[in-house]
């Protein structure tokens, strides 16, 4: 590795200090995320901000603009009621959510962290949820399942992959021994949030489990030799090591929950940013673009501060090992 | 806290102190929930030994009475007859997955470095501006995406996908707290005084420290990027991705149910096996020891 690649100032005459060297390296290390980060998003987030404040309306090119201030804004307000309501409904089921899928995580990731025999083949089975979740086999699993219903002459409301297996086999089951329908839909719904949760608590299970893999044995050893119980170590040594991937998977959860494709706010956004207005009370589809436009940012602007909130509340709790 | 020593130890190692029955509870959890997860997985195993009038028993049925290698071979035959030769689409989506990974773990990982390990001017501004950008997905930029790419002359070729792969603010945020939570600024320390360049540093102290951290990045990077299907960045056939060929299979709905499930079966195991050899990669690292305090 040729040292002089990352330090060109070596060569001048004047020496620097550490502090300016490391400045340098610190800034060239960034360089090439952060020039990303800016030619990737900088143009979108300047492009779809503009869009959010102009009228688009009578121009076919999309290049002349009428700047009219917060008027998309203000059209959120008197269209989309729905719209608020939904980011608000999705920001109560957060409270419960992060919580639970936090702590089936890390349990899981505990449990899974012990030597014992199979242990990779349980974690593999574990993290299948995020696997299957995605692409052509979660197409094929809603396809079979929506075929289910059919046949069975039952209309599966939580439709999406985490309903594959409830919906399919338990609700038929129950159906077949007669219980009322009430009954099942309240015992349908149950099982669908747990397996809400576990299904997706895969991601967050790995990044518990690699936070607990460079917890240093030795320090599990002195506990054994001080006689802590696994309950104790738990609690003493396991909880603050792993506190910084809490952080992490608490705000995994938050953009998880809230990016989803299959999340309705975001359907609905991006139904109008086609120029759809079915369902709206919008007139036109250019219209549609530039209220969608506007909605992108209030969205944006609302989970962000729900993230700011959750890692203000983790960072009392989080421990680093850094001594300056 | 007087207690008695009972130290337990199994393989040459002490094992925590817990009790029998603690052991065999979890183990029968752990039983229990696995046979839980398992069932979908096995489930569409299952669909794709079973022949034509099996699939569509009603209720589905958890064995199969005839298997049959049947819709693997019906899945090729399909394949076969697509545009381009169908080793292309594996080439791409190799290609694609491999590229994207290992530059998203590269340049997450020394920008992490820095962010983390590094005190420098401007820092702090530049990682909240990372982190806000997590929230921009390819749902909400998609269509400004689209501009961005065809300015930059990147589109309709792979990448369209690599290179915002890259930029995958989740993998520096991840890479970050790993950074933060087990490396010990003293070991940098010392590396420096030993006359240890940046770069250095770097790549033979702080990432081998924090392995489980980019094993994890290699796995969620890896099973995103592996699952590309069709895009709206790339229209000709020619770089069109695995998923791509075989949703279109799949879209031809109950006759090819058969390929299909074959197809999920086929997807499926690459992930899988990834995700088995980095995880069976992982030893117990060193991360914070090595400093006597």
């Amino acid at each position: 590795m040729n040292s002089s690649n990352t330090l060109p100032v070596r060569k001048r005459k004047r020496r620097l200090s550490l502090t300016t060297k490391k400045a340098i390296s610190g800034w060239i290390f960034v360089l090439p995320f952060v020039l990303g980060i800016i030619m990737i998003y900088g143009p979108i987030v300047f492009k779809s901000i503009q869009i959010s404040f102009v009228s688009l309306e009578g121009t076919a090119s999309r290049e002349v603009k009428e700047f009219i201030g917060f008027d998309n804004y203000k059209r959120i307000f008197e269209e989309g009621a729905n719209f608020l309501e939904a980011i608000m409904n999705g920001i109560k089921s957060l409270v419960i959510q992060i919580p639970s899928i936090v702590i089936f995580s890390l349990f899981m990731a505990v449990i899974l962290n012990q030597k014992m025999a199979g242990r990779t083949l349980f974690r593999a089975i574990f993290f299948l949820p995020v696997i299957l979740s995605t692409g052509v086999i979660a197409a094929t699993d809603a396809s079979s399942n929506a075929l289910a219903n059919m046949e069975s002459g039952q209309v599966d409301t939580n439709t999406g992959e985490a309903g594959f297996m409830s919906s399919m086999d338990l609700a038929s089951m129950l159906g077949n021994i007669q219980m009322g329908s009430a009954l099942v839909d309240i015992v349908v719904g149950l099982v669908n949030d747990i397996f809400d949760i576990i299904s997706r608590s895969g991601v967050q299970m790995l990044i518990f489990l690699s936070g607990l893999q460079s917890i240093s044995p030795s320090i599990y050893e002195s506990c054994q030799m001080e006689g802590a119980s696994a309950w104790e170590t738990f609690w003493k040594i396991t909880l603050p090591m792993i506190s910084p991937m809490i952080l992490v998977n608490a705000i995994y959860t938050v953009i998880d929950a809230f990016t989803a494709p299959d999340n309705n706010v975001m359907g609905y956004v991006q139904k109008l940013l086609r120029g759809g207005t079915s369902g709206t009370a919008l007139g036109s589809p250019i219209e549609a673009v530039q209220v969608g436009h506007a909605m992108i940012w209030v969205y944006t602007a609302l989970v962000l501060v729900v993230i700011v909130l959750v890692a203000l509340i983790m960072k009392a709790f989080v421990f680093y090992q850094k001594r300056d | 806290m007087q207690k008695e020593q009972k130290i337990r130890i199994r393989k040459h190692q002490v094992v925590l102190n817990r009790s029998a029955g603690g052991d065999g509870a979890i183990a029968f959890f752990l039983i229990i929930m696995g046979v839980f997860m398992f069932i979908p997985l096995y489930y569409v195993v299952i669909q794709s030994l079973k022949p034509l009038d099996e699939l569509w028993m009603f209720p589905p049925k958890f064995i199969v009475q005839h298997p049959t290698m049947q819709n693997f071979g019906d899945l090729f035959n399909l394949l076969s007859d697509s545009w381009v030769p169908f080793s292309r689409y594996i080439f791409n989506t190799v290609f694609i997955t491999f590229a994207g990974t290992f530059g998203n773990l590269f340049f997450s990982s020394i920008a992490a470095y820095a962010l983390a390990k590094i005190p420098f001017p401007g820092r702090r501004p530049i990682f909240t501006t990372i982190q806000s950008s997590l929230m921009f997905t390819s749902t909400v930029t998609s269509i400004a995406n689209f501009i961005t790419l065809s300015t930059l002359g990147l589109l309709d070729n792979p990448f369209a996908i690599i290179i915002p792969a890259w930029g995958s603010s989740m993998g520096l945020y991840l890479m970050k707290q790993f950074m933060e939570s087990s490396i010990s600024d003293d070991v940098l320390q010392s590396a420096r005084l030993d006359g240890c360049s940046e770069l250095k540093t770097f790549w033979s102290i702080a990432m081998p420290l924090v392995k489980p951290g980019w094993l994890t990045l290699i796995i969620y990077s890896f099973q995103g990027l592996w699952n590309t299907g069709s895009s709206i960045y790339i229209y000709s056939e020619q770089w069109k991705t695995l998923n791509y060929a075989i949703s279109q299979i799949t879209a031809g709905g109950i006759v090819r149910a058969g390929a299909s499930a074959a197809a999920s079966v086929i997807m499926m195991i690459v992930p899988i096996l990834v995700f088995i050899i980095s995880q069976s990669n992982i030893i117990e690292t060193m991360a914070s020891s090595g400093m006597k305090d």
